[in-house]
């Protein structure tokens, strides 16, 4: 439900002295709390440092920045908050059914404090807090239903007084108390109602430290009879006294410190009293105290006035006035928001009392002032004439104007006020009082019948007039006295008919018309029309201008029904402002601009002002005060240009034109703890917070304290990486962010006011740490396990190839020992056989054969040995075993033989085949020349200086034939080895002179 | 008086051949026959040996050992090694290890007999191919000091280096400039096909050109 109440103020008397009728008009709406309940029932309001309004309300403890409600999650063992009240800038006050708290205000942290020992099962009566006064010296008075007590700034008890329950309280709920403190141990305080038994007025003095209670005198008070007492601060009451004969009803003000009491104001009699039972709310120190009989009244402690007001709050109301001068009111009936209007908007010295009884039904269109009269058309055919001197007001009627709206009034001269009305033009003689019609050849006969849309006087004098429903412009030079009547002319003027015009600092002019025709200009000393080229791509969407002003730079602003337009003149192009911008509506009535260079934009649906350099509008509506919201003219109201008149639909206002004020407002965004996975983690802007992979679902909660334009608050938010532009939240001020992947975030929030102030501040970081099992280090740590492990494998491998080979090597070491070993007794035997003298020669013959065929099984055996050890793979070991072999051969031969073998550094491998076939060849030919050659003397040289082997055997025996047919197996061999080694072979033979073998191997 | 001989061969046949072929023989006489050096301590004590035929390839300890531990306590007894391996490792520890002579079974049963003799009488029998061996290591050495073709100068610079002197030093102990120093150094260098002075030391160590 939402109440648009008016509330008026009227101050009739003050202490000061006389004041101008002020209207102060509110802007009034219900706020709803808790979203399950249809109805909020309100304790107690209070304000803390940063601006946030705290609320005690039946469901619990609620914060509130303008817009959104914190749940501030208390113990149960707290009860229901009743009252807050603020210490300090950190912490509030709580008192509630089982006993009072302290509340930081930032962390909501409670500490809890009881009066007597708290029993969970249920609350004893003495916990319930009904009133809690501020002592002096940082100290509270605590009064529960039954007891008063003192406690310090550590709410440690100084000591306490108990009612008794009777006689001293004689109803189940004493009524809340009124006192005063006196000292720091004593308290003043009105006896409850129907104590002791008495009516009148009976005062106590409570000392907490003896723990007694006396009554006093107060005797200043004794000659009145107090009806009604309200408490305003600590420190004084308001009593309404009873009306008794020769003393009317009267309020009174009443301060204990200095005893001083004030009559305030006789109240009407006539005014009806309902009961004793309304009572002073809320005596903060904000300023504010309201109280209410059945019509209520208001005293303003600022002010220390009492003030009347209507209104439909129930009793027990909360109230609390914010610094920024906004009313919260809480009751049981919800929370209500009354925002009052900065703005000024007054009427012009006694005028209302007349024109309240004038009904402005379709609003002010002009007025003119003309010494001590003030000439005020309007749309229902009436043009009235208010003589300040008289006070008296007149209706001028215009005779056959049935349907006749008045549009605008120009003075033409001293006492001819012409009257531009719906059916034409007027001539009004201000002395004479007589109406006529203006009379003037070239002036159009259809100057009388048609709407006259505007009088534009211009720099030189010359009068424009517009002639409606197309009947083109006339211009009129009264020094002159030429008339000039432009008609719609394609080529020269382009419009049917100028409903806007303005002059830019050249003299030329500007027109448009609000049924379109384009944007004209009209050039003074050409005196040529020229439509302004508008190219598509610029922003000026249509021409059905309304109104036209031209600003301190020359640049043109352009009313239209679809938006604001600025026509920079110099570079030709548009800025357009619309509702996107901040406009209140794009349907735009009047522009007007003040001596602050602000650009007033009457619309259809209410007024803005526009500041174009910082590009900031302030809305004002019927809701401010305006009267009412559909705008039809905005003027200076004098010279001053202090004062501009705005005339509405439901009549007319000025607007103090220093109290609009564009300023910025400072705001900064808070943040409530962020929730990851349900438990609360408080955090600051800027800041970075580590989480683990499985803390993904965060929540942030933030807002903006704004409580003049809280409902108008959006919300957004822009995630580093996921989001290019801002992103609005749907619900205010909650983001939820389920299911984070681990990585980076940066959370950019906004808030803006308006649509057009927005507020962010530094981005929030969160970290999400990978699983262990994705970081990069476990990452590393398995690459380096792996390159171990496989290096470990690898190892273990070469060790058991290695054992492997020892093992072979082993096997073989004992083969070729047991074989050899065998070998060697065997020819031990046969020849220990041999030696002995008893074998005859037969059997010599045999041990001899037995001889040399385990000595040839040896000698093959060695050769297997040597052949399979990888150790002789070299050339040069191949060498040296064939060194072996042919000095064994050739020593048995008794062949002289010389060596030269010469070998480059290093080893040469060389692969077994190779090796084989070499050794063989070798062999062999050191087998002919030992058994054939029948030499004496031998060379063999080796060399293998360039990159082949070179081998070279010589002889100086007997030779062979080489030419003829005779292929010995030696020679055949020979050669074929040399082929298999690739190898080059040449035998030179001559008889009787000796053999030369050469080979030569490519290694 | 006959030449007391031990034999320790662990080839059953063999080791009976050879018991066969020394006694034959006049002045030679086996005291002991052993296929293991397991006591050959205890053995050595009891026979009193004047030579010992030992076999390398032994299950448990080898023959190399067995004469290492027989030489620490019984240094005077003339120990020929008696085998079928002539690789450079076995025959090394052998000559390391204290043996007297190194004898191939491959070699002539008649050779094992003189050798007995004269390894008795103070000789060192080695087979002949073996005895090449053993030339040849020391073949090696000598031939290696030209291997590189180092100048005397340049093996003196080496040796200084070796030393750890520094250029400065090493130029005044040869009275030759620092920067002469430096121009020997850097051929050296290149002779070793090395890059800095510690490698070149190492080369020259190894090779046996400085001490």
């Amino acid at each position: 439900m939402r109440f648009a109440f008016y509330l008026l103020f009227l101050v009739t008397v003050n202490l000061l002295g006389q004041n101008p009728v002020i209207y102060h008009s509110s802007q009034f709406e219900r706020l709803q709390i808790n979203v399950n309940s249809k109805i909020d029932h309100v304790y107690s309001l209070a304000e803390d440092d940063d601006g946030f309004l705290w609320i005690a309300e039946q469901s619990g403890l609620y914060r509130f920045d303008g817009d959104r409600f914190t749940y501030i999650k208390l113990s149960k063992s707290l009860g229901v908050v009743r009252q807050i009240n603020p210490i300090n800038e950190d912490s509030l006050l709580i008192a509630t059914t089982h006993g009072m708290g302290i509340i930081n205000s930032k962390s909501f942290r409670v500490d809890i404090h009881f009066f007597t020992s708290q029993n969970e099962e249920y609350y004893l009566e003495d916990n319930f807090i009904r009133w809690i006064i501020n002592g002096k010296g940082n100290t509270y008075w605590i009064f529960t239903k039954t007891s008063v007590h003192l406690l310090d700034g550590n709410l440690k008890s100084k000591g306490s007084f108990t009612f008794k329950k009777h006689p001293d309280i004689q109803s189940a709920n004493p009524t809340t108390p009124i006192c005063f403190p006196m000292d720091e141990s004593r308290i003043i305080m009105k006896a409850f109602e129907g104590a002791n038994d008495s009516l009148g007025d009976i005062w106590w003095c409570i000392d907490i430290r003896k723990g007694t209670r006396e009554v006093i005198d107060l005797d200043e008070l004794a000659p009145l009879e107090m009806g009604t007492c309200f408490q305003v601060d600590p420190a004084s009451v308001i009593m309404v006294s009873r009306e008794r004969p020769g003393h009317p009803q009267s309020f009174y003000h009443y301060a204990y410190a200095n005893r001083d009491l004030t009559k305030l104001m006789e109240y009407d009699p006539s005014m009806e009293w309902v009961s004793s039972k309304q009572h002073a709310l809320d005596p903060s120190a904000t300023g504010i105290t309201f109280f209410r009989f059945k019509k209520g009244f208001f005293y303003d402690t600022t002010l220390k006035r009492i003030t009347e007001e209507y209104w439909n709050f129930s009793p027990y109301s909360r109230y609390h006035k914010m610094k920024n001068g906004i009313v919260y009111v809480g009751n049981s009936e919800g929370l209500f928001r009354l925002t009052p209007n900065t703005l000024t908007i007054t009427k012009p010295e006694a005028l209302d009392n007349y024109f309240s009884t004038i009904e402005f039904n379709d609003g002010v269109s002009d007025f003119l002032k003309k010494g001590k009269q003030l000439y005020i058309a309007t749309h229902n055919q009436h043009l009235y004439r208010y003589d300040s001197l008289s006070h008296t007001i007149e209706n001028i009627c215009m005779p056959g104007i049935a349907s006749g709206l008045v549009w605008n009034l120009r003075l033409q001269d001293k006492d001819s006020l012409w009257i531009g009305t719906q059916n034409g033009l007027f001539v009004f003689n201000t002395s004479s009082g007589a109406i006529s019609r203006w009379e003037k050849k070239g002036v159009p006969p259809k100057i009388n019948e048609v709407p006259i849309t505007i009088q534009f006087e211009d720099s030189h004098g010359i009068l424009w007039m517009g002639l409606g429903y197309g009947n083109g412009l006339l211009a009129y030079d009264p020094e002159r006295a030429m008339v000039r009547h432009y008609l719609y002319d394609k080529n020269h003027f382009p419009l049917r008919t100028a409903t806007a015009i303005a002059e830019d600092r050249n003299g030329n002019l500007w027109m448009g018309y609000e049924n379109g025709g384009g944007l004209i200009y009209w050039d003074r000393n050409k005196d040529v029309f020229t439509k302004i080229k508008i190219s598509v791509e610029s922003n000026f969407t249509n021409d059905r201008i309304r109104s036209l002003v031209v600003g301190q730079d020359n640049s043109l602003w352009i009313g239209t029904r679809h938006g604001l337009f600025r026509y920079d003149t110099t570079t030709s192009t548009f800025d357009e402002f619309t509702v996107n911008d901040g406009l209140i509506d794009d349907y735009i009535t009047k522009l007007y601009f003040d001596a602050y260079d602000r650009v007033w934009i009457g619309t259809t649906n209410g007024l803005s002002i526009f500041e174009p350099h910082r590009k900031k509008f302030l809305n004002l509506d019927k809701n401010q005060g305006l009267p009412g919201s559909r705008i039809l003219n905005i003027k200076a109201w004098d010279a001053s240009g202090k004062k501009v008149f705005v005339g509405a639909t439901n009549g007319f206002c000025l607007i103090d034109v220093d109290d609009v004020d564009l300023s910025q407002t400072q705001a900064t965004l808070y943040l409530e703890p962020i929730l990851v996975n349900g438990t609360a983690k408080p955090m600051e802007f800027g800041q970075r917070m580590p989480l683990n992979y499985k803390q993904n679902n965060i929540t942030v909660t933030f807002g903006i304290i704004n409580h003049q334009q809280g409902r108008s608050n959006t919300y957004y938010y822009k995630m580093s990486q996921l989001d290019t532009a801002w992103v609005e939240l749907k619900t205010k001020g909650n983001l939820v962010l389920n299911g984070l992947a681990p990585g980076n975030y940066q959370l950019q929030l906004m808030t803006c006011i308006n649509g057009s102030d927005c507020y962010t501040e530094a981005p929030l970081n969160f970290h999400i740490r990978p699983p262990f099992w994705k970081s990069i280090w476990f990452f590393l740590g398995m690459m380096v396990l792996a390159v171990l492990v496989t290096r470990h494998f690898y190892t273990l491998r070469i060790r058991n190839l290695k054992k492997i080979e020892s093992i072979r090597q082993q096997i073989s070491m004992d083969l070729h020992d047991d074989i050899g070993s065998s070998i060697s007794s065997v020819r031990i035997l046969s020849d220990i056989l041999a030696a002995e003298n008893l074998v005859n020669s037969k059997d010599i013959e045999i041990i001899q054969s037995i001889r040399e065929q385990s000595g040839h099984i040896s000698d093959v055996l060695e050769e297997i040995i040597w052949n399979v050890n990888p150790k002789n793979d070299t050339l040069e070991n191949v060498i040296a075993r064939m060194q072996q072999y042919a000095n064994e051969l050739l020593e048995n031969a008794q062949i002289d033989c010389q060596w030269n073998i010469v070998l480059k550094e290093g080893n040469t491998l060389i692969d077994a085949e190779k090796r084989k076939q070499l050794y063989l060849f070798f062999k062999e030919a050191v087998n002919n020349l030992a058994k054939h050659s029948k030499c004496e003397h031998c060379s063999i040289e080796i060399s293998n200086l360039s990159n082949s082997l070179s081998i070279l055997i010589q002889d100086d025996g007997i030779g062979y034939d080489t030419v003829g047919n005779y292929q010995s197996n030696g020679i055949d061999s020979m050669n074929k080895r040399a082929t298999q080694l690739n190898a080059s072979l040449k035998v030179l033979s001559t008889l009787k002179e000796g053999t030369r073998i050469h080979l030569k191997v490519p290694l | 008086m006959a030449i007391t001989v031990d034999i320790y061969e662990d080839n059953k046949n063999l080791s009976t051949s050879l018991r066969l072929l020394i006694n034959a023989s006049n002045d030679l006489s086996v005291s002991g026959a052993y296929f293991d050096c397991l006591n050959i301590l205890e053995n050595t004590r009891q026979n009193r040996p004047d030579v010992i035929i030992m076999d390398i390839n032994m299950p448990g300890i080898n023959g190399v050992d067995g004469v290492k531990i027989c030489k620490k306590v019984f240094p005077q007894v003339l120990i020929l090694m008696f085998t079928v391996f002539e690789d450079d490792k076995q025959l090394f520890e052998a000559l390391c290890a204290g043996a007297n002579g190194y004898l191939l079974k491959k070699s002539a049963p008649q050779k094992l007999i003189a050798a007995i003799r004269d390894v008795y009488n103070g000789g060192a029998p080695l087979s002949p191919s073996i005895a090449k061996k053993v030339l040849k290591t020391f073949d090696k050495h000598t031939r290696d000091d030209s291997k590189f073709n180092l100048t005397e100068r340049e093996v003196e610079i080496l040796q200084l280096l070796s030393h750890g002197k520094t250029y400065k030093n090493m130029a005044l102990e040869l009275h030759i400039s620092i920067d002469t120093v430096r121009k020997h150094l850097q051929n050296i260098y290149t002779k070793l096909h090395v890059n800095c002075g510690s490698q070149a030391v190492a080369i020259a160590l190894r090779n046996n050109i400085i001490q």
